[in-house]
């Protein structure tokens, strides 16, 4: 990189926010991809007076800028493709105001996603997105990928708890957008726009975000099926009953073998599924809700139910979920974890598709994820330095990927496009929908310099396909 | 040649995911936020080193020391990776390739060398006051003049009047013996705290167990092994298996949880299966065991304690620390608190996050004082949320640490080995 620039970027934010040095600069090529990209330059700013003057002499000087959180995104969203600097975030991470009169907090974008809940949750609030990597990550990268999480089953995903921001937008000017209100319908849904823009629209520096009063009690059950079909029509039986759990997550007969290999927890092999279903709520009215989905997995062939009294308990009933993504990897080193999602009742559907595909290419793919809201997580395991494996993976999530759309599905729930779903987004978008959104981009980022190579498939680099 | 070599390194690092959960937890990474500092950068940074986008030289050096080997971040690993050993393997890759800093070799020389450590405390004894001066209320020490790599904010215990091995050693034998065990007494337990062995003095030999405490058993060597040495920690182990008389003993117990981790796990890693004395290193750390699981054991045969001690009179509200190498290498959590509960006239309260490192991590606390300040600042206000008058640990380098933090924070709050509180609570 330009010394001049460096010089200048130094004086913005000050010499020891700036990482020049190749050795701590590779710390910093990479995300939960696995893939690797080195940065020219890495910056801590600390305002968003700082990132603005970057974010300007970028344009001047036409380099790109990357924003980055704690780079746990599966998708590369913060992975300098095209070089540039890495704009970490991690520093600006206060919690501004928690108001319990209006139930909303204004933070900045490196607040780790748990630290805010822990806080909220001392003042008898809740914040409920949980993507699995909330202890590490950051509400700015929660925000710009719009992470989801188990409980996105009844209380939705990050972009449902955003009602504010304020942006460095592409051309280095600062925008709020939104409100501060419950309700506020002034000129166009910026505010929506930019959550899950994967940072290619602007630089989050400060994030209003909608409280809810914290549930008071919560209950947690597992139960076993014969068939992944009969756990199917369980879930869908429990929805229509009109109960919505906090979460519904499944693994399907693999997985179940898999974790109970690593683990000997005493599960069913031969099962075909295994659900953890929890429900918050008032503690009145969660007996009720308990026996009723009990009475509804015995109606459609529950092998075993098991109900947690405590959180000791729950956790007990949890091990099996955590453990997942190790007992996986034993199989096979490289994980692609994929995110599909379909409508709930299509989930039987996509899973018997799924499993042709892994028989068709001689793949080992194993399925869990959040049946309740029909987002699944396929994950092929492969090893990386197998290339015919590689090819074939590779073959095989673009045919998921073309079944998903044909039951209506979307190829990411919750991940996001970055550069790894790029090449296929098409299939979904449409021409028309692609260049819309192109178009977009070109009025916020005129200079190309936000994030580029992200998204849009013709911007990839030659050397990146998926993973 | 160090251990490990850089491919076999490779091999551990591909199981990385780079998923980042390691952050979440990571110490060190939550005062810094910077990458470089927890277990993905560190394990990103040596596949660099092995993708040739980056050489081995002293930048990386540095950054593998800014790590405490507390090992948090294998034990939320969802994969399972041993970064805590995998950089540990590194440094000495780096040693090999650069040799230790002249300050490092100069320390290690000293407790590698037979005499010459004990000849040297016995002679700072005489003459510490002329660095130290003494804090006032008489319970430590501070710099006078600035030395080397020593802050001068850091509260330095003074060495004890007279050396633990040289009061005691040789068979302590049992009235009525059940069994005999080897006392590894650890540095800090014989130069600076006698009173932890004493405590064991205490309390083995009137339960049945016979103690043999070798006079020339020297330091484990865990600070040479942890800055990547591994030469040091060799000579170290063949001569503290030289000292015990195998053979004659059932078990090989440690009061500080460092040490015994060393002996236990790290001594069959200097010693693969190639070298002639492997079968006897093996065979030695099979016999070692943490002092507090020894003693639960045995206070579970010889008479089962209560399960909760009598509360009468004066309380002492106890808190107990987990020593990193206790809890994470040797997976004792229990039976520390076990016996903190069995004790009478102890109330013993659990601290928040116990299980978190104190931040002192061997030479990481000298190296990066600030740093080590700064994670021990969270365990001292969890420590004093507790309200309690002792704070409990098994270790001696947390023993330091924590001694610092209450003398840093002007607190009263006195800071014990586990084996001082068993059985005469009430005295203290």
């Amino acid at each position: 990189m330009d010394p001049a620039v460096v010089r200048k970027i130094q004086a913005i934010v000050g010499q020891d926010n700036v990482i020049l040095d190749k050795e701590r600069r590779v710390c910093y090529a990479y995300d939960a991809t696995n893939l690797k990209f080195q940065p020219d330059l890495v910056v801590f700013p600390h305002s968003v007076e700082e990132i603005a003057q970057i974010v300007k002499l970028a344009n001047e000087h036409r380099f790109p800028v990357i924003p980055r959180g704690a780079g746990t995104g599966f998708t590369g969203g913060t992975l300098p493709v095209e070089g540039g600097v890495v704009l970490v975030l991690t520093k600006m991470n206060r919690i501004l105001k928690i108001d319990p009169e209006n139930l909303l907090a204004i933070v900045e974008p490196g607040v780790v996603t748990y630290d805010l809940q822990q806080e909220v949750e001392k003042m008898g609030l809740f914040y409920p997105p949980d993507p699995a990597s909330l202890k590490a990550s950051t509400i700015g990268g929660n925000v710009a990928e719009c992470a989801g999480g188990p409980r996105a089953v009844k209380y939705g995903t990050t972009k449902d708890y955003i009602i504010g921001l304020e942006v460095v937008l592409p051309t280095g000017e600062i925008v709020s957008t939104g409100v501060i209100t419950v309700k506020g319908v002034v000129g166009y849904d910026l505010t929506k726009l930019l959550v899950g823009s994967e940072g290619t629209l602007g630089i989050i520096t400060k994030i209003v975000l909608r409280l809810l009063p914290k549930p008071k009690a919560k209950r947690t059950m597992l139960a076993i099926f014969p068939t992944i079909d009969a756990a199917a029509v369980t879930v869908s039986q429990i929805i229509s009953s009109k109960i919505i759990p906090t979460t519904l997550e499944f693994m399907d007969n693999a997985t179940i073998r898999c974790v109970e290999d690593y683990l000997h927890l005493g599960l069913p092999v031969e099962a075909g599924a295994l659900l953890i279903i929890e429900v918050d709520g008032a503690p009145e009215c969660l007996a009720a809700e308990i026996d009723e989905i009990q009475r509804l997995c015995r109606a459609h062939q529950a092998l075993e139910i098991k109900i947690a009294n405590g959180q000791a308990e729950a956790d007990e009933l949890w091990k099996a979920r955590r453990a997942v993504s190790a007992a996986v990897v034993k199989l096979n080193p490289t994980k692609i974890n994929e995110d599909i999602t379909v409508p709930r009742s299509k989930v039987p559907e996509i899973l018997k598709r799924v499993e042709a595909i892994a028989k068709k290419y001689n793949l080992i793919i194993v399925n869990f994820g959040h049946a309740g809201d029909g987002n699944i997580h396929v994950n092929v395991l492969i090893d990386r330095r197998n290339k015919d494996e590689v090819e074939r993976s590779r073959a095989a999530v673009e045919e998921i990927f073309r079944e998903t759309l044909a039951l209506g599905g979307t190829i990411s729930g919750e991940h996001g496009v970055g550069i790894t779903k790029a090449p296929y987004i098409g299939l979904e978008l449409g021409d028309l929908g692609l260049e819309v959104m192109k178009r977009i981009k070109k009025a916020f980022d005129p200079n190309h310099i936000m994030n580029p190579g992200k998204i849009f498939p013709d911007e990839l680099p030659q050397n990146v396909g998926t993973h | 040649m160090a251990m490990k070599t850089l491919p076999e390194l490779l091999e551990q690092t591909r199981q990385c995911m780079k998923c980042g959960n390691c952050m979440g937890e990571c110490p060190v990474y939550q005062e810094t936020l910077e990458e470089p500092l927890v277990a993905r950068g560190k394990l990103g940074l040596i596949e660099s080193l092995g993708d040739g986008d980056i050489e081995l030289n002293q930048r990386v050096g540095k950054i593998l020391a800014q790590c405490l080997l507390c090992g948090t971040c294998a034990e939320n690993c969802p994969n399972g990776v041993r970064a805590d050993e995998i950089i540990r393997d590194a440094r000495a890759l780096l040693v090999d390739e650069k040799g230790l800093s002249l300050t490092k070799k100069a320390i290690f020389r000293l407790l590698e060398t037979e005499h010459l450590l004990p000849m040297l405390v016995k002679g700072g004894e005489k003459f510490q006051n002329l660095f130290l001066k003494k804090l006032p209320d008489d319970s430590g020490l501070r710099l006078r003049f600035p030395l080397p790599y020593l802050d001068r904010r850091r509260f330095i215990p003074p060495l004890a009047k007279e050396f633990f091995l040289d009061r005691h050693s040789g068979w302590i034998r049992a009235e009525k013996e059940i069994m005999r065990v080897g006392l590894f007494v650890g540095c800090v337990g014989n130069y600076l705290f006698p009173r932890i062995g004493e405590a064991a003095l205490r309390l083995f030999p009137s339960n049945g167990v016979s103690l043999y405490i070798p006079n020339d058993q020297a330091c484990c060597g865990l600070p040479a092994y942890g800055s990547g040495d591994e030469a040091t920690p060799q000579s170290l182990a063949r001569r503290n298996i030289e000292a015990f008389p195998l053979e004659e003993l059932d078990e090989i117990i440690a009061p500080c949880a460092s040490c015994a981790a060393m002996l236990k796990l790290d001594y069959p890693r200097l010693f693969p299966e190639s070298d002639p004395l492997a079968p006897k290193v093996r065979a030695f750390a099979a016999k070692v065991s943490d002092s507090s699981r020894f003693l639960w054991k045995l206070m579970e045969k010889v008479a089962p304690p209560a399960r909760e001690g009598k509360k009468e009179g004066r309380i002492l509200r106890v808190t107990y620390h987990d020593p990193c190498h206790l809890r994470r290498k040797l997976g004792v959590f229990q039976e520390p608190r076990n016996l903190l509960k069995a004790q009478e006239g102890i109330e013993y309260v659990e601290m928040a996050a116990a299980h978190r490192c104190c931040g002192q991590g061997g030479s990481f606390n000298i190296a990066h004082y600030d740093l080590s300040l700064a994670i021990l600042d969270r365990k001292m206000k969890a420590i004093e949320d507790t309200a309690a008058d002792v704070v409990a640990t098994a270790c001696s380098g947390c023993l330091l640490q924590l001694m610092d933090g209450v003398h840093q924070k002007g607190r009263k709050i006195d800071v014990r080995h586990l084996l001082e509180m068993v059985g005469q609570a009430t005295l203290l």
